[in-house]
């Protein structure tokens, strides 16, 4: 059943009356179309959505969430692809992973898309994530590695904390405060002494 | 005393018209108001010696759309109907939009008409179709299902309604049954019978009626740009003087004059003449600049004659100085920001963010922007959390009456920007004190329109305003680029805003 509503903005700073129409069908009856369209519309909220309400996210939509998180959408850029990674890192789906990883590790993807692959995958957490984490610190560009040290700050171990300290100290920019940061998150949650 | 005034022509306006491009590249698209001639010659039915004649005639003045073409004896109608029904490529896995029409081709205001997609199927098959238009008086959003039949024609066509004279923005999306999507927008047309004038607010929306008196260097400034519409088949011309009545509050007029283009403003059959532009200064002492100091408002009339029949063109704006906020725009990690994004982010708040409020008598007053280095910011280079960027607004305060606005390359999680409802007028305050807005300016289509959403929507919570669900209102939590509409209410609790919104007059 489609949904139209329609209504008449007067304002007296417009040249003419504005008639707003919207038309929406039942976007859940339409398949993986109807789903797509539906998770980008959730996606556009500039606060982000809940994560009760992403974890609400069944079937097409679930599999839909992903396929924006994939690739650049052809209108909105980077917008919803970015909103999408971090949709998939809030309700940890593990499915998704290899897909987040790839785009992670894909120097041709905007920075900014990479950095939150990183930090979707961190917000999942699971198995070999730390592993992929220190990968991204040895070789990844700054944006990268400022992620994957945050990242450590969650998921690393002892051994991890000399290696964020070093980066702290070896890098001048932005990724030295960050690992600094983590590195200090990391000793307080390991419940370690000062350096 | 009286105004400074003046008009002048420039080219900021220019519509987008594709074609696609017989290549086995898919999809590959063809702005003829913008392509090389190597990807012009991609276009069945287009040589290099047609290439270099479209590029001569858009040097000249740009294609207002697909019939230009014709019309400027570039193209036979045969090429042209071959393009638009470009040969089919073979189903592919995606689908492609390949061109929005308009049946009639040419659109006349107060008379429906419709508007085609025209795609190439994909094997999954096209399911939905999405078209957005924002025009004069109309902004419709409108979701359809596409059948068989549309898809075996490769055609969806939305009825629409009469409409109001002026550009119209379009954009189209089809998704299919493998959930694939495409999208194309273009600008479109609705032309009025006879010739016609709109003027507008500089830099701002086209619907609005009003615009925003703003004092610069102690006089009060009213800008405005305008175009000239021919919705008629045969060839008219305006006169080369323009007169010019402002008129105050009660309709006396307080100043006049007249404007001298130099030469007659020729129009074509069905010829959209854009870029004009057309401003006035109101030094201190002038009616004018008396009126707005008062917080009155004033009318700026303009008159053309249209040569042979004597017929008047005419149009008007009213001006008030308004209310609004100073906004500082502090980019966080500037390094990473490129020179077109930092032009986009202003642009962003400046035009788009500004066009909104003006719809209530606001506007954005003075912009100034300061940058946080790379090595300064350290670690809110990228916000990875909302207290992230709670603790930047407080670790960083501009001391001025403005509101802070930090600009960040990378707010992680799905959320693009944060605001405190309503800000503190402290901004040395604990808790967060500014604003913080994802920028994505150098992004997608319609990355500064986005952009400029986000920005006015958190400056609205920053002023008082908390979520709507009202369609298309700029504080609904999930906004598009059409979401605009600011209501009466909206506007007075952000113009009774204890701090920073001030009277700019």
């Amino acid at each position: 059943m489609t949904e139209r509503t329609e209504k008449v903005i007067k304002n007296r700073n417009y040249r003419y009356p504005v008639s707003v129409v919207v038309e929406r069908p039942d976007l859940l009856e339409l398949g993986e179309a109807g789903a797509r369209l539906s998770v980008e519309l959730m996606l556009s909220a500039p606060e982000g959505v809940p994560s009760r309400k992403l974890r609400r996210l069944r079937g097409a939509e679930r599999s839909a969430l992903r396929k924006i998180a994939a690739e650049e959408d052809p209108a909105r850029g980077i917008l919803l692809q970015k909103a999408a990674l971090g949709a998939l890192g809030q309700v940890k789906d593990h499915a998704a992973s290899l897909v987040i990883a790839r785009l992670a590790q894909n120097p041709e993807v905007d920075t900014r898309v990479r950095a939150e692959a990183i930090a979707s995958l961190a917000e999942m957490g699971g198995e070999g994530t730390r592993e992929f984490m220190l990968d991204v610190i040895e070789s990844g560009q700054p944006e990268d590695r400022a992620q994957a040290a945050l990242a450590l700050a969650r998921l690393g171990t002892v051994a991890d904390v000399g290696l964020l300290e070093a980066m702290a100290e070896a890098e001048d920019t932005f990724v030295g405060t960050i690992a600094g940061g983590a590195a200090t998150t990391l000793r307080e949650k390991l419940h370690l002494e000062g350096s | 005393m009286e105004p400074t005034s003046g008009g002048g022509v420039d080219q900021r306006f220019q519509p987008t018209i594709t074609f696609v491009a017989d290549t086995p590249l898919r999809a590959k698209r063809v702005d003829i108001n913008t392509a090389a001639t190597r990807d012009l010659v991609l276009l069945p039915g287009i040589g290099p010696a047609t290439a270099k004649r479209i590029l001569a005639a858009r040097r000249r003045r740009p294609f207002i759309d697909p019939g230009d073409l014709i019309a400027r004896g570039l193209l036979p109608t045969t090429v042209l109907e071959n393009l638009r029904r470009a040969a089919r490529t073979e189903t592919s896995e995606e689908p492609v939009l390949r061109s929005i029409e308009t049946a009639p081709d040419r659109v006349l205001y107060h008379k429906p008409f419709a508007l085609e997609m025209h795609f190439d199927d994909s094997r999954s098959g096209v399911r939905l179709a999405r078209l957005q238009v924002e025009s004069m008086s109309h902004s419709l959003d409108l979701v359809r299902e596409v059948d068989a039949t549309e898809r075996e024609k490769g055609v969806k066509a939305f009825e629409l309604p009469a409409m109001e004279a002026g550009a119209m923005n379009i954009e189209a999306s089809i998704y299919d049954n493998a959930g694939n999507k495409d999208y194309v927008s273009t600008t479109g047309m609705v032309y009025h019978n006879p010739a016609f004038a709109i003027f507008w607010p500089s830099e701002r929306s086209a619907r609005l009626s009003n615009g925003a008196a703003l004092l610069r260097s102690g006089s009060f400034e009213c800008n405005s740009n305008f175009l000239l519409l021919n919705g008629t088949g045969t060839a008219t011309s305006l006169n080369r003087n323009m007169t010019w009545t402002v008129r105050n509050q009660s309709g006396a007029q307080i100043h006049a004059g007249t404007w001298d283009w130099g030469g007659p403003l020729t129009l074509s059959p069905w010829q959209v003449r854009t870029g004009f532009w057309f401003n006035f200064t109101f030094p201190p002492g002038s009616a004018g600049f008396n009126e707005l100091q008062a917080k009155r408002q004033i009318t700026i009339e303009w008159r053309f004659i249209e040569a042979g029949t004597g017929a008047a063109v005419t149009d008007s704006l009213t001006w008030r100085g308004i209310f609004g906020p100073d906004v500082n725009i502090i980019r966080v990690g500037n390094e990473n920001f490129s020179a077109a994004e930092r032009t986009g982010v202003f642009n962003a708040l400046r035009t788009q963010a500004a066009s909104i409020f003006n719809s209530q008598d606001m506007d954005i007053g003075t912009i100034r922007t300061y940058i946080i280095s790379v090595a300064q910011a350290g670690g809110y280079v990228t916000i990875n959390s909302n207290g992230e960027a709670e603790d930047l607004t407080e670790d960083w305060t501009v001391q001025n009456d403005a509101i802070d606005m930090f600009i960040v390359r990378l707010y992680t999680g799905s959320v693009a920007g944060l605001s405190p409802r309503p800000g503190p007028c402290d901004k040395d305050a604990k808790g967060m004190n500014g604003v913080v807005v994802e920028s994505f300016a150098d992004s997608g289509t319609n990355g500064v329109a986005t952009t400029g959403m986000f920005m006015a929507h958190e400056l609205g919570h920053y002023l008082g305003l908390p979520h709507t669900n009202s369609t298309n209102n700029l504080m609904n939590p999930a906004i598009g680029t059409a979401n605009t509409v600011l209501t009466n209410a909206q506007g007075n609790t952000m113009k009774n805003f204890p701090c920073f919104v001030r009277f700019m007059g």
